[in-house]
């Protein structure tokens, strides 16, 4: 069994870059039961040739949890899954740092190494640290280190061989174990004690001889303006939805025509036919119509974790809190909301980093509402097929504003119905804000690139259990029971067409057919899928293939009313349509009855919506 | 409780301006804000601690940034409130 050792440290301390430094690049995701938080886990070797495997842990200001994420740090650290650990400081701001440090050593037994990070900025900054000195109060070797520029690397890990074999630490508990119940007296008590052991270990250890950094201070200057603040900030929202659509749209086509050409391998394959339609129309289809959005995910977040990195998220959380408390949100529901614009699900699972529970409720029921990547070639078929391509104002054209539009009616609902939930279940809680603003770092890219394989790695393991599941389920409701007449009437009297009859009744207010209601049913796997099997509904009703959009479009204009298209356009802003979003929020909230709150007000919406709509244009 | 210890007329951190400097002399308790006063405690924001307000945010001035401890935090007025100061100096 190889080795586990945890990777300790307070946020912004580097603890992530020095994991990538540290470790091969394959990397795995580390699951604690019972918690919703994953790790990052990866192999490094020792010196003497040793395999360990590296666990980075949520960073944590403290081990007494205050959020989800800190949580797990507390768990994993009395777990004994765990035979050493590398503390990470923040050199930079030792006080806090060593304050952690002394309560993480006081509180376990493992064998411990401490890694001084950011130690060529705090020299800069005119810190000097006695490491030797520093070595002998602490009980553990100190090791300077720059993760990102890989200094100091091979002295830590030689350092930790040695602890790992040596090192003999008793849990001090010098305050005592933390009791079970304890007063907020007796806590306080823990906190200042801790606080002047670290006042009084820095005074022998270090002596600072130059000013605060004041780099950052100038920077905010200009990114915290009154007026110029708030320009970079939509400047900068509005670069990064232009890059993710522009730069995703070639390789989406790549992927798009890979999993056609899959398709084509299959049915000219030899396989029994019931198969490859199985394969072809059930798993290809369902897995590249979601895999086909990847680009924008990945464009996104790489976006996301660049300015993240750079520290320009934090000081976006700062100036729109107040706006975003009009509603009833919380400023750190910002970046959850923005991950979703690519995918509802990263949204969802990226919720979990919001301390309060109000707050992570309230920001997972409105994501759904924001427009996901899966929604535009609905939007985009529907929009050609029913809205003139005018010009209206200063050259733009009416399509254009349609779709601005859809978005626009997606983000203000999302912000409408926030405050209603706010109002309904958490009335009269505003829980805190407390976020630091870190000072601005250089993005590494190398790290940039791990947190994105990371990321994407969590998200095809979620996506993809449900996407295949569901995507079979849908087949098999699309293609049985078997018809005598031939594959021309094969969907026609399907379960799905069967359901489409079933619920026609409920849905013809709105402007739906049967035809329509049927083709809903496979838009639970994904939505795009609509487009598809609205293509293969009217193949089989005009006996000629309509595969290209333009095609179908023209169709649909002939086929359908224009009260139906908008209709149809207004029910996709709303309608839950989306299996994969509906499980990660079950999942992350540890709740099912609200997920099904979620079904049920956007049904409830989509309905509504769609019912004024389809009375508007009639 | 025993945890505000100044006797003299309170000024909250809440109530401070950008340039302003002060010192923490304790807190204003409420049961349901203990929490989150103790994770204040905890990141820096403790009695006798010297703060700096650094600015506001643009839209509304608030939340505020202080500075505590070599880092820079962002607290909305209405909960730097708990924190009681005695003023130290202006720009």
């Amino acid at each position: 069994m190889k080795k586990r050792i945890a990777l300790v440290g307070t946020p912004n301390a580097g603890k992530t870059a020095l994991f990538n430094s540290l470790t091969r690049s394959h990397q795995r995701v580390a699951n604690y039961s019972g918690v919703t938080v994953e790790s990052a886990e990866a192999d490094f070797d020792l010196p003497d040739g040793e395999m360990l495997s590296l666990v980075d842990l949520p960073g944590a200001y403290s081990l007494r949890p205050y959020t989800e994420e800190e949580n797990v740090l507390a768990g994993a650290l009395k777990s004994s899954g765990f035979s050493g650990m590398i503390l990470v400081v923040d050199a930079t701001q030792p006080e806090r740092a060593i304050r952690f440090l002394l309560e993480v050593l006081d509180s376990t037994d493992l064998p411990a190494v401490v890694a001084l990070n950011m130690s060529d900025l705090a020299t800069k900054r005119g810190f000097e640290f006695d490491l030797v000195q520093a070595a002998a109060i602490l009980g553990v070797p100190v090791i300077p280190t720059a993760a990102i520029r890989k200094h100091g690397l091979s002295g830590l890990i030689g350092a930790l061989g040695v602890a790992l074999r040596t090192q003999q630490r008793k849990k001090q508990a010098l305050l005592g174990a933390p009791a079970e119940v304890e007063t907020v007296e007796q806590i306080t008590g823990r906190i200042l004690e801790f606080y002047k052991r670290a006042d009084a270990v820095l005074k022998k250890i270090m002596v600072r001889k130059g000013l605060p950094d004041d780099r950052s201070r100038s920077i905010d200057r200009i990114v915290l303006h009154p007026v110029a603040g708030p320009l970079i900030l939509i400047l900068v929202l509005g670069l990064v939805f232009q890059l993710m659509f522009n730069l995703a749209q070639w390789p989406m086509d790549l992927i798009d025509s890979g999993f056609s050409a899959i398709q084509g391998l299959v049915s000219e394959s030899r396989l029994p036919p019931d198969f490859k339609s199985f394969l072809s129309d059930g798993i290809v289809a369902g897995v590249g119509g979601t895999l086909v959005f990847l680009p924008q995910i990945l464009i996104l977040y790489a976006l996301i974790l660049f300015l993240e990195d750079f520290g320009f998220m934090a000081r976006a959380v700062f100036m729109l809190d107040h706006l975003m408390g009009k509603v009833g949100l919380h400023g750190r529901s910002f970046l959850p909301l923005l991950s979703s614009y690519a995918c509802n699900v990263p949204g969802i699972m990226g919720a979990r980093t919001i301390e309060s529970k109000a707050d992570r409720v309230i920001t997972t029921l409105i994501i759904p509402l924001t427009t996901c990547s899966a929604r535009i070639p609905v939007y985009g078929l529907l929009i050609s097929a029913f809205v003139p391509n005018v010009p209206v104002l200063f050259g733009l054209k009416l399509q254009g504003l349609v779709m601005l539009g859809l978005y626009a009616i997606g983000i203000l609902s999302a912000l409408l119905m926030g405050g209603i939930f706010k109002r309904l279940l958490f009335r009269g809680q505003r829980p805190p804000l407390l976020i630091e603003l870190p000072s601005y770092k250089r993005p590494s890219l190398r790290s940039l690139f791990r947190g994105l394989v990371y990321r994407i790695q969590l998200f095809l393991k979620r996506v993809g259990t449900v996407i295949v599941s569901t995507s079979v389920v849908i087949w098999i409701l699309l293609s049985y029971p078997k018809s005598s007449g031939g594959e021309g009437a094969l969907v026609d009297q399907s379960y799905a067409a069967q359901i489409g009859h079933w619920i026609e009744p409920v849905l013809r207010p709105i402007g739906f057919d049967w035809r329509i209601s049927m083709a809903l049913i496979p838009t639970f796997a994904a939505r795009e899928v609509m487009v598809g099997t609205l293509s293969t509904v009217y193949s089989l009703q005009e006996g000629a293939a309509v595969s290209d959009s333009g095609k179908l479009s023209l169709l649909l204009k002939t086929e359908w009313s224009l009260a139906t298209g908008m209709s149809l356009l207004v029910w996709f802003i709303f309608a839950p349509m989306c299996v994969s979003t509906l499980a990660a929020a079950r999942r992350e909230l540890k709740s099912t009855r609200y997920m099904i709150l979620m079904i049920f007000y956007l049904f409830a919406l989509a309905y509504g919506g769609s019912f004024l709509a389809y009375r508007a244009f009639l | 409780m025993r945890m505000i210890l100044n006797s003299e007329p309170a000024v909250t951190l809440g109530a401070l301006q950008p340039g302003d400097s002060a010192e923490i002399t304790g807190f204003r308790v409420s049961g349901e804000q203990m929490d989150f006063l103790i994770r204040l405690q905890e990141v820096g924001f403790i009695v006798g601690e010297r703060v700096e307000i650094i600015g506001s945010a643009p839209l509304g001035k608030d939340p505020i940034s202080i500075r505590v401890k070599d880092a820079v935090y962002a607290l909305r007025r209405s909960d730097a409130d708990l924190v009681l100061v005695k003023r130290s100096g202006n720009s």
